[in-house]
């Protein structure tokens, strides 16, 4: 049988542009009925121990990722090798980065595929190029605020919608919470 | 001590790159201290902000509404650093005017904690978003015991 665990897979802490500390986001989670929560700081992963011991201390799992927040797109990594250095992946070597990643046991997705990007958030949609995400195993289809009405997340459904039809197998990730 | 002292003027040509700066480190102090600043902040011409913004919409395929919702355009840049035995952290947050500390007792947000070890050091400048005609930016680094 398969058992499901209520899981948030993209957070931030104060340690990138995020306003939550480690001890708090464990803490949150935990009064918001989470089981598993990813910590995904934007190119660091100095939060991962704090978070770790306070989530130990709650009670909810912590997997260890980052957001590798490059100018070609956001990408989320969850556990694996964390220490790929985010400034030195390109368009050209992604498929190269992820089969790296995935060969040390770690997942990767694509964060926030049509969030609007260069100037208002450089990298924030996906601009890799990618026809079928070779390697890849998740794609953020809701994300941010208001999940569910937002243009941007429609699009990503859309998106995710064409690339299922295609074959393309990729584990939909998504949030319910209303702003 | 100031291990690097470095003023880099950018222009809107130089947005999406990476300028490593490289750093020598004596005998193993026991923290470092890096001033980091750039300036402006804010991309002040709100004409050709809104006129950026409904471009950028308008090649996302996004309606634009409410450009004026997404005002101020900022400058965007970070810092990564580089140890001689690898990464120590970065700083992606918003402020253009901080201050890092890096020990092995304490680090600031951002910065995993470790020894100042004796080497070779590097810091990325990353330029996510430079809009206005001239950016700025000042970065020292100092060790300590």
């Amino acid at each position: 049988m398969i058992k499901y665990y209520p899981a948030e897979l993209h957070t931030h802490t104060l340690h990138s542009d995020g306003t939550f500390t480690p001890e708090s986001l464990a803490r949150a989670a935990k009064a918001e009925g989470l089981s598993v929560i990813a910590l995904t700081d934007h190119n660091t992963i100095a939060g991962i121990q704090p978070l770790s011991k306070e989530g130990q201390k709650v009670g909810i799992t912590v997997i260890h990722g980052i957001e590798w927040t490059t100018f070609y797109g956001h990408i989320t990594v969850l556990g694996g090798d964390l220490t790929q250095k985010w400034e030195c992946i390109t368009p050209q070597n992604i498929i190269q980065v992820v089969r790296s990643v995935r060969e040390r046991g770690g997942l990767v997705g694509i964060a926030h595929p049509f969030r609007i990007g260069y100037p208002i958030c450089t990298g924030g949609s996906d601009e890799w190029g990618l026809e079928d995400y070779q390697g890849f195993t998740h794609y953020e289809v809701w994300s941010y605020l208001s999940p569910s009405v937002s243009y941007t997340n429609h699009l990503a459904e859309q998106r995710y919608a064409s690339l299922c039809r295609r074959g393309v197998k990729l584990a939909v990730v998504y949030r319910q919470r209303q702003a | 001590m100031i291990v690097l002292d470095k003023s880099i003027a950018l222009t809107a040509s130089d947005t999406m790159r990476h300028f490593p700066l490289r750093f020598s480190v004596g005998a193993q102090p026991s923290y470092m201290r890096i001033f980091f600043a750039y300036t402006p902040k804010v991309f002040q011409d709100r004409e050709q902000s809104i006129a950026l913004i409904r471009e950028c919409y308008a090649r996302y395929n996004v309606p634009c509404d409410n450009p004026q919702s997404e005002l101020p355009l900022n400058n965007l840049i970070t810092i990564t650093l580089d140890s001689p035995k690898g990464r120590v952290g970065c700083a992606h947050r918003h402020a253009n005017n901080a201050e890092y500390m890096i020990s092995n007792s304490n680090s600031s947000c951002g910065f995993l904690r470790t020894p100042i070890f004796e080497g070779e050091w590097e810091i990325i400048v990353s330029t996510h978003c430079i809009l206005s005609k001239e950016v700025n930016v000042a970065i020292r680094v100092e060790v300590g015991e």
